[in-house]
């Protein structure tokens, strides 16, 4: 199953986890994660499963004023 | 003994909160913040690239220099231009960098980045009710400062002129308006800053502190320049708990003319 992982195309399992998919992307901590625009936190991220398409954001500390 | 900045009952000896964004490189980064003695840095969130050193989006470590200097973190929510997504923002720096603390930026136009202030009170509303201490990015509208205020922002952050531009205080006037209208509150003035002199000038007016980080970022030597606006800023406080002198219209001597070697009484 594809997904987009920070606009990159990521193969997951049919099992579509989100765990899987962070993991396949390298996410590195701390991150915070939304799918589709949401905000999904931490303690919903494990068992959190995935649809064909869905597009995932990794988002990191950067730079800001 | 010397008053101290409050934001939200956190109680500041510097009065200077510094950007992270527009060094030349991370070791400028890094020297510029610690000369300036600020406590408060701000910083952002931006989609990581794991191929950047260290994983995360600001790269060659930017997150492990910024832990290392031990300062309070204002994320922003630069880039955001709805509520929904200044919102999600400000949720997901709460749990990367475990602060309540959010600079909320709305992006009005992007033309001169203006907050948008009708989003911005939406906003402020919906995350002060979710337990956020809203550090609000907005205009000098003594209006929309009442609203933010009424709300129940302890800190307001009206703008001295468009950001990056470095034209100091377009109105002084309207800021010393939200000055005087509301002395309890925190006013830090944020953005536009260039100059030392616009900083002091600011705070001369009572003003609580200052926020800039392009007018030393992108100074020839970031980190004298950050030791200037120090100066400046302390500099501007103490002017203003020193209580200045009233301005006159016509010239009074001061030396005394009394018995002096030409003086003759009328």
């Amino acid at each position: 199953m594809k997904v987009l992982v920070n606009m990159q195309q990521i193969e997951v399992s049919e099992a579509g986890l989100l765990t899987q998919a962070l993991h396949l992307f390298g996410a590195t901590p701390p991150f915070a994660v939304m799918v589709n625009e949401e905000f999904i936190p931490k303690s919903q991220q494990e068992g959190f499963v995935l649809k064909e398409g869905d597009k995932v954001e990794v988002l990191g500390a950067i730079q800001g004023g | 003994m010397r008053s101290k900045l409050d934001i939200y009952g956190t109680k500041l000896d510097s009065r200077m909160l510094i950007g992270s964004a527009l060094y030349p490189s991370p070791k400028v980064m890094q020297d510029s913040i610690v000369a300036s003695g600020a406590q408060v840095v701000t910083l952002s969130l931006s989609r990581q690239n794991p191929t950047k050193v260290g994983g995360q989006s600001g790269g060659e470590n930017f997150w492990e220099i910024i832990k290392s200097l031990g300062l309070h973190l204002l994320p922003n929510t630069a880039g955001c231009h709805s509520v929904k997504e200044a919102v999600t923002m400000a949720k997901m720096s709460r749990e990367i960098f475990g602060t309540d603390w959010i600079k909320l930026e709305l992006v009005g136009d992007d033309f001169n980045l203006q907050p948008d202030p009708i989003d911005l009170v939406k906003a402020t509303e919906i995350l002060l009710s979710d337990g956020f201490k809203v550090l609000p990015y907005c205009t000098d509208d003594l209006v929309i400062a009442r609203h933010l205020v009424e709300l129940g922002c302890k800190v307001i952050m009206p703008w001295g002129s468009p950001i990056g531009t470095g034209k100091g205080l377009l109105n002084p006037y309207a800021l010393r308006a939200i000055r005087e209208r509301f002395p309890e509150v925190t006013m830090i003035v944020d953005s536009g800053i260039g100059l030392p002199s616009h900083a002091m000038q600011a705070m001369e007016m009572g003003v609580d502190a200052i926020l800039l980080n392009t007018a030393v970022a992108h100074a020839q030597h970031p980190d004298i320049m950050a030791q200037a606006f120090k100066g400046s800023i302390e500099a501007g406080r103490l002017a203003y708990e020193a209580g200045a002198m009233v301005e006159r219209e016509s010239a009074s001597a001061s030396t005394p003319t009394l018995d002096s070697p030409f003086w003759h009484q009328a």
